[in-house]
């Protein structure tokens, strides 16, 4: 932009001087063309009567000897041009003025252009005339001419007058005074010097430097370029520029800005005085700080630079050596662990030393060989597990990582228009007396890759009896009532009587067995262990990543080893996620901006993997809240919300609409339960005023002001900030409370919360998400109109799916006519994940499906990014 | 074996049962004496046994049927048996038996003709047996026992205690009482312990003679032979009965029994053998009024609170297989609620079985439960908390009103969105008038045009109504069918208060008279 402003202003410059150059007509066109003609009458008038010896350019030369002597005495006529011009030369300011006190940025850039002639008679005089032709070096210029001419022969088609009056134009340097419109001429030997208007810009620029405003003098010599490229000391001032910033960068501690200054110098000038030195400084300090880090990418990014700059840089030659040593080190290690049986470690030590120098000799064989023994999966999110931040309800992340962690005993498996589940744990289960009783007979094998144990009858069982007991803190309400009869009939064999047939078994049996009694390991010994119906179990936590390990790992004789380890990296957003992901940090992303969608899939490195359940958005109240409660608010605070725009302009970003759409319900619009022809609600910011007007007179005059929490994400808090913003303009004032602010009062006394939920089984999750409880208990739905509980529970207890689709649709129906929350939309959720993982599902239902058959072909970056 | 002795004694005349029953009970006292050298002992205890069973045979002729129930004196049975502990002696068991003897007299004195039995009850073998008792049980087990309260009693040790557990029997009103259970580290007074557990089981038999407007006239069992011990007297002022209706058949038989269900008398006052009480209860008219029936005895029977809470759970009425689930239950501690200002609650949800548990009052004292379907009052009854484990209660179906009432919700709101709308849009064809903008004032006006009008939201409200209301007919349930058309009604009212047409045309018609005439170009 400033390049394209400057250029149009030399554009506009030149067509201003080539005007004037060759017509005085068009400068008469100007606007300011009654006040010029005034202006050169009075000059006129005063060279008539004053001026001696002098005469415009414009009337014929007066004193040109025929002689080829120098015409001394013209040029001292023309020095009293000033004198025409109605000064004296006292008004003429001094040189040592004018660089006391060089024009500012904003004069260079915005006045128009003057050159400072300094005037040998006139005593450090300075005669401001608009810029001079030919220019730079303009005297020199005129010499040459001169001399050029002098050593040609005269034209035989030439008079000798003609030649002798070439002769004396060629020393003359013709001048215009600002707002003069008339043409003047100096001998080049009353020009003691000239100070271009270009020359003034790098003064202006030498003062910028010792200021260290690097930014204004850079946007002066991108001007400068612009409008005279390549004018001498441009460059050298430009090189000045950037090794100063460097310098001062690195005094302010910031090492990777020094660093890009002096690359951008050293494109420029590889030969700088002390670039080299002072590169080798930078990077030194760079790498240093990466590797105390622990970020050896980083490190060996800093190093990839220096080196492109200066292969044989001693700091390159040092850090690669160590770095080197270190791999090797590392290797080693390796090795060593391997031998020991330890193939986590052996994993470990490899990846490290891939990080750290992955150009160490026998690394890729190294690598390849203990990584397929023990793959490890990296992984990329926006948040660990039990990191909620101060949100008050449950995280996706908790969600993600409970499906990676625990095996349930009936699992989802897949979703359509309805959730499908399996086991792994029972052979089969056969539905007796019409369904009141069901056989379940527990399965007695296991695959090699399959990181469940096998359970008993006892333990299903016991499990079953924790979550009947009323005082037991897993104490499952549903369940209690549904059950009425356990009976073991053998160690792999029991059978469940039901107070009343359940709906699907499978989502009321979707809990694990936390404990057990006894275990049968691989050799088929009998032991203990808590940390049943567990596939993966948390190894290790820092910061930013957490480690899932397998509570089985496959036997060493397995055949084909599949994922044994799970290293979740937290990134800050999506954009350094996606970075994370090129840079080879991570090999998966959980979650993916729909934006992201399209780039990655066309990116041959990666898969892109859309999940089978979408993400639904959706505002909901706490059931405390006293002002929500007023239908008339909850109807404003619906109606001022555009959610048509806020999905394509904030959560989509993208052209493809397809990845998003309007809902009506908090669960899928491909769910059977969901009621396709309810009319979606419009954004009508006047209806809601009007609603939150009489909302107003319901809570007695004055709206209190509503609390708004929202899920730590990005995406759903920008979207949050733009609501609140268009619910002020309705009346309605809303706070959003940060949640890492630290208050858990604030935190708790929320109204309003901000949630994503991915909701396949509505028939049971419908109630716990309305009542913000984990569990459906009966005493949760005491704040909710007698209507609608009753609905609920017969919603509940519904035994047979066509009813239960039908108490579904009337429940939607009502739920979102009432506004007892507000569905805003539902997002497509994709997974991506790099070409080196094989065998996960499509569609998965959350991202790391089936990981105990995932498997990783062992790969690294090779190249620093 | 026992069974059949026992059946052939009930055919006995009473001096040949009772001696029948001193016969067998030495049978089996012979039995617990075997390891005792059985011969050395027997002449002794026989002639131990024939006269205590020969003084109870005596006893039997002190109370004919016809003297006054005051005047009748208990005639009491109190069965004892051991648990297999070896340190239960027969030496051991004849001293609790004789210190129960020698305390109930002290105590009682007159008031009850008593006689002890041991192992009477051979049913019951644990604690556990005595709470399975049934009424059933008992009268076939024991046809023979003509007495007016029986106490089944059951000792046992539990680690460094003995454990006494008691449940009495009422013959009048063929109910078992609860059990009662009382502690004692000491071995010598076990009997004392078992003593204790018999005056707390012990729930005195009234006879209903007056009820007036709330109020009831009672006579008291065995008045005239007041305890010994003022403080054990059998009621005072606070105590609760509850009433029995004892219908007998023309030979004076006894036909059945029934129990007037939410029925509560709440003792006021006692001077000897009449009592008054104030009578709480669900029902209009609990004990029939003034009128009395010949062949229908009013009963009352002193109740007691045994148990930490009580296990309500509520039904539908017509369905009483279906729990009803998510029902309020507010707890009311008051002893009239016409009568009494307001009190403190508790309110409980029904789970998904329909219950809640009522936890017992610290003062035993009566408290009225309010079962609610949102604001419908589906019933409203006393109970004593703690007097049974669980109890039922039938409610009417409430689910056709709250489908009513949720369809209702959702035209309310529609009806709000429309009052809005129509007040945007009069207010912005105001704005438009007042500058002169006719063209959008039109485009306003025929938006408001396309509005739904009154006649909408009457159809919509009568698609509501009909069919609940059809619904209501069929299942005849004339409280619902009330409701519902009370709803119905003040949804009509708001409907015709806020989506008044006539306020649209005065509205229309105020804005017509700002729009220019033709012929001036002014506004008229």
């Amino acid at each position: 932009m400033f390049v394209y402003q400057t250029t149009e202003t030399q554009q506009h410059g030149d067509k201003e001087r080539a005007g004037r150059e060759s017509s005085s007509t068009a400068r008469h066109a100007s606007t300011d063309l009654f006040r010029l003609f005034a202006l050169c009458l009075c000059i006129s008038v005063a060279l008539l009567n004053v001026a001696y010896g002098q005469f415009p350019a414009a009337e014929a030369p007066a004193a040109p000897a025929d002689d080829a002597d120098p015409p001394a005495a013209a040029d001292e006529s023309a020095v009293g041009g000033r004198k025409v011009a109605g000064q004296s030369d006292a008004d003429l300011p001094l040189i040592g003025d004018l660089l006391a006190e060089l024009p500012t940025l904003e004069e260079l850039l915005r006045d128009p252009p003057v050159d400072w002639i300094v005037v040998t008679t006139l005593k450090d005089r300075v005669l401001i005339v608009e810029p001079i032709n030919p220019r730079p070096n303009t005297l020199e210029k005129l010499q040459q001419r001169i001399e050029e001419f002098s050593a040609t022969r005269r034209k035989p088609t030439e008079t000798v007058e003609e030649r002798q009056q070439k002769f004396i134009d060629l020393h003359y340097v013709k001048v215009f005074l600002p707002g003069d419109e008339n043409e003047y001429k100096l001998h080049v030997e009353q020009i003691q010097e000239i100070i271009h208007h270009e020359d003034q810009m790098l003064l202006r620029v030498d003062a910028l430097i010792d200021e260290r405003n690097f930014n204004d003098a850079l946007q002066l010599i991108f001007a400068l370029n612009a409008l005279q490229p390549a004018w001498p000391g441009a460059a050298d001032r430009h090189h000045r520029l950037l090794y100063r910033e460097a310098e001062t960068k690195l005094e302010a501690d910031l090492p990777e800005a020094a660093l890009a200054r002096l690359a951008e110098l050293h494109a420029l000038r590889a030969g700088y005085p002390g670039l080299s030195k002072m590169l080798g400084t930078v990077t030194q300090q760079l790498i240093s700080a990466a590797v105390e880090a622990g970020d050896f990418l980083q490190a060996r990014h800093f190093l990839k630079r220096l080196r492109a700059l200066e292969p044989n840089h001693p700091v390159v030659n040092e850090w690669s050596a160590t770095f080197l040593s270190q791999g090797e080190t590392l290797m080693d290690e390796a090795r060593g662990k391997s031998l020991q049986g330890d193939p986590r470690g052996a994993a470990v030590a490899i990846e490290r030393a891939a990080l750290i120098w992955p150009a160490a000799p026998g690394l890729a064989q190294l690598h390849g060989r203990l990584m397929a023994r023990y793959p490890r999966l990296h992984a990329g999110v926006l948040q660990l597990a039990g990191e909620s931040d101060g949100y008050p309800l449950r995280v996706p992340a908790d969600d993600r990582v409970e499906r990676l962690t625990q095996v349930k005993l009936f699992e989802l498996d897949s979703f359509d228009d309805v959730a499908h589940y399996r086991s792994r744990f029972f052979e089969r289960w056969l539905p007796t007396d019409l369904g009141r009783r069901t056989m379940f007979r527990l399965t007695q094998h296991r695959a090699a890759w399959e990181s469940v144990p096998i359970l008993r009858s006892s333990d299903v069982v016991l499990s079953l009896s924790q979550r009947m007991n009323p005082s037991s803190p897993v104490y499952d309400d549903r369940l209690a009532a549904r059950i009425n009869s356990v009976r073991v009939r053998s160690p792999f064999e029991f059978e469940l009587g039901f107070q009343q047939v359940p709906l699907r078994t499978e989502a009321l049996l979707g809990f694990p067995v936390p404990t057990r009694l006894s275990v049968v390991d691989d050799a088929g010994a009998a032991g203990s262990s808590d940390s049943l119906s567990q596939r993966f179990v948390e190894a290790g936590r820092t910061d930013d990543t957490i480690a899932y390990c397998r509570t089985h790992p496959e036997p060493d004789n397995a055949g084909e080893f599949h994922v044994a380890e799970v290293v979740e990296h937290r990134y800050a957003n999506y954009d350094e996620a996606i970075q994370g992901l090129l840079r080879g940090e991570v090999s998966m992303l959980a979650r993916l901006r729909p934006r992201d969608v399209t780039p990655l899939s066309e990116d041959g490195r990666f898969f892109v993997q859309q999940t089978a359940l979408p993400v639904t958005h959706v505002l909901q109240f706490h059931p405390d809240s006293v002002a929500t409660r007023s239908r008339e608010l909850r109807r404003a605070l619906s109606y001022a919300v555009d959610r048509r725009t806020l999905l394509a302009d904030v959560v989509l970003q993208t052209s493809q609409s397809k990845l998003g759409r309007l809902v009506t319900a908090p669960f899928p619009s491909t769910h059977n339960g969901y009621d396709p022809l309810i009319e979606q609600r419009g954004y009508d910011l006047t209806l809601a005023y009007q609603l939150a007007a009489a909302a107003k007179s319901q809570l007695g005059g004055e709206l209190p002001e509503l609390h708004m929490v929202c899920e730590p994400d990005p995406v759903v808090e920008t979207v949050a900030k733009e609501m609140i913003k268009t619910w002020a303009r309705v009346g309605i004032q809303v706070t959003l409370i940060d949640s890492g602010g630290g208050d858990p009062q604030a935190e708790q006394n929320w109204d309003v919360v901000y949630r994503t939920v991915q909701m396949y089984e509505p028939v049971f999750q419908l109630w716990p998400m309305l009542t913000l409880d984990s569990q459906a208990t009966v005493d949760s739905l005491i704040h909710l109109p007698d209507w609608l509980r009753q609905e609920l529970i017969e919603l509940d207890s519904a035994s047979d799916s066509t009813r239960s689709r039908a108490l579904l649709r009337n429940l939607h129906r009502k739920l979102y006519a009432q506004v007892h929350l507000i569905p805003l939309w539902e997002v497509d959720d994709f997974v991506v994940l790099r070409k080196n993982i094989g065998s996960f599902g499509v569609r998965p239902v959350s991202p790391y499906q089936g990981i105990e058959r995932w498997t990783l072909q062992p790969w690294y970056a090779a190249q620093a990014p | 074996m026992t069974h059949q002795s026992t059946s052939k004694q009930a055919t006995l005349p009473p001096a040949r049962r009772a001696n029948a029953m001193a016969a067998n009970s030495a049978r089996r006292w012979g039995r617990s004496f075997a390891p005792l050298r059985v011969t050395r002992w027997l002449p002794t205890l026989l002639w131990i046994l024939g006269c205590l069973f020969s003084s109870v045979a005596a006893a039997d002729t002190d109370s004919p049927d016809d003297l006054p129930l005051e005047s009748r004196r208990y005639q009491v049975l109190i069965s004892i048996s051991f648990g297999t502990d070896p340190t239960f002696t027969p030496r051991f068991q004849k001293q609790v038996a004789d210190d129960i003897r020698l305390i109930s007299d002290r105590t009682f004195y007159q008031m009850w003709n008593r006689r002890i039995e041991r192992n009477l009850a051979n049913s019951v073998t644990s604690q556990a047996d005595l709470r399975r008792l049934e009424p059933d049980t008992v009268l076939s087990d024991h046809p023979e026992l003509a007495v007016d309260k029986a106490f089944f009693t059951w000792v046992e040790s539990a680690g460094s205690q003995y454990v006494v557990s008691v449940r009495e029997w009422d013959a009048a009103t063929r109910r078992l009482g609860a059990v009662f259970t009382r502690h004692t580290p000491v071995r010598s007074r076990v009997g004392d312990a078992a003593m204790r557990a018999i005056s707390a089981a012990f729930r005195p038999l009234l006879s209903i003679e007056d009820v007036e407007e709330g109020a009831a006239t009672l006579r008291l069992q065995a008045a005239a032979f007041p305890p010994s011990d003022p403080a054990s007297a059998q009621l005072k002022p606070g105590d609760i009965l509850q009433a029995f209706l004892r219908y007998r058949d023309l030979d004076g038989a006894v036909a059945r029994i029934q129990s007037l269900p939410w029925t509560y008398l709440v003792v006021d006052n006692v001077e000897r053998e009449r009592v008054t009480c104030t009578v709480a209860s669900g029902l209009r008219a609990p004990l029939g009024g003034g009128r009395r029936q010949r062949r229908v005895d009013l009963l009352a029977l002193a109740t007691h609170v045994a148990y930490d809470s009580t296990r309500l759970e509520l039904v539908q009425r017509t369905n009483t297989s279906l729990p009803l689930v998510g029902h309020q239950v507010r707890v009311v501690s008051k002893l009239l609620p016409e009568r009494e200002a307001p009190q403190p609650s508790d309110l409980f949800v029904t789970d998904r079985r329909g219950t809640v548990q009522l936890r017992t009052r610290a003062d035993g004292k009566l408290v009225w439960l309010y079962v609610l379907s949102g604001d419908s009052l589906l019933a409203r009854v006393p109970y004593v908390p703690g007097s049974d484990p669980s109890v039922t209660l039938s409610v009417p179906d409430d689910s056709i009103r709250l489908s009513v009432e949720g369809e209702l919700e959702l035209l309310q709101g529609d009806l709000v969105d429309l009052v809005a709308a129509r007040a945007q849009h009069i207010l912005r064809a105001r704005h438009l008038a007042a500058d002169d903008h006719w063209d959008q004032v039109d485009v306003e006006m025929a938006e408001l045009e396309q509005l739904p009008d009154i006649s909408h939201f009457r159809q919509r409200l009568s698609t509501i109504r009909v069919p609940a209301l059809e619904a209501a007919r069929a299942d005849q349930n004339r409280l619902a069918e009330s409701r519902i058309g009370k709803l119905c009604d003040q949804m009509s009212q708001l409907i015709q208060r806020y989506v008044d047409d006539d306020k649209i045309q005065a509205a229309k018609e105020r804005i017509q008279e700002l729009r220019p005439r033709p012929e001036d170009g002014r506004p008229r």
